[in-house]
């Protein structure tokens, strides 16, 4: 599948990621960084996904832009977890939105991607907070991703 | 048609041509401080003991 996305410009070793989404709302800077959280036996990224905020630079995940290019900006996020995982492979991605409506988008990028994305990383989908191996049909609270 | 996989690999040699000075894998620390949204996440994640043992041993096998 090969559905148009925005062009990065990466920053911090490739963990933090920046593009302009162009719409109905005009140019919006958009972030996405991959936080490393410290968590016992693993190494987990959290993916922070966001507006950039035009005063700070910083990250803001709590705007709604709807500037009608949801399909170009889920696509854009997805390459970035290609992106990322290139170099940090042993990475373990959290998925997870701060509203149902946003982790409702990451779970639609993966069934979007999932024949592809399915052949590069272990996927689970996360039930009363135990990661279960992730199927099309079922709604979860967040979903983990690993690069095989 | 490149598939997301080869639209990365391609990116990352760019970005590495660019980078010289980047190393294979760069070590990444935890931030000092954790953006609100990550110390949401550690939190609820330490409340639920994530990561279980089943779960390491899923992984594991994969």
């Amino acid at each position: 599948m090969d559905l148009s996305k925005y062009k990065l410009s990466s920053k911090l070793n490739l963990t933090k990621f920046e593009f302009t989404s162009e719409g109905l709302n005009g140019n919006i800077e958009k972030i996405v960084i991959y936080e490393l959280v410290e968590i016992e036996n693993v190494e987990l990224f959290n993916l922070c996904f966001g507006d950039k905020n035009p005063l700070t630079g910083e990250l803001d995940d709590t705007i709604i832009s709807n500037n009608g290019d949801r399909n170009k900006i889920l696509a854009t996020v997805a390459l970035t977890a290609y992106l990322f995982t290139d170099t940090y492979k042993d990475a373990l991605i959290l998925m997870k939105g701060n509203t149902e409506v946003r982790t409702r988008l990451y779970q639609m990028a993966i069934n979007t991607y999932y024949d592809e994305i399915k052949q590069d990383f272990s996927i689970f989908g996360l039930l009363d907070g135990e990661p279960n191996t992730f199927e099309k049909n079922v709604n979860y609270t967040g979903f983990l991703i690993k690069r095989k | 048609m490149k598939t997301l996989k080869e639209e990365a690999r391609e990116f990352v040699e760019n970005y590495r041509r660019t980078h010289p000075d980047m190393i294979d894998t760069p070590k990444v620390v935890v931030p000092a401080v954790l953006s609100k949204r990550s110390q949401e996440v550690k939190e609820w994640l330490d409340s639920i003991g994530f990561p279980s043992k089943a779960f390491l041993e899923k992984l594991n096998q994969k």
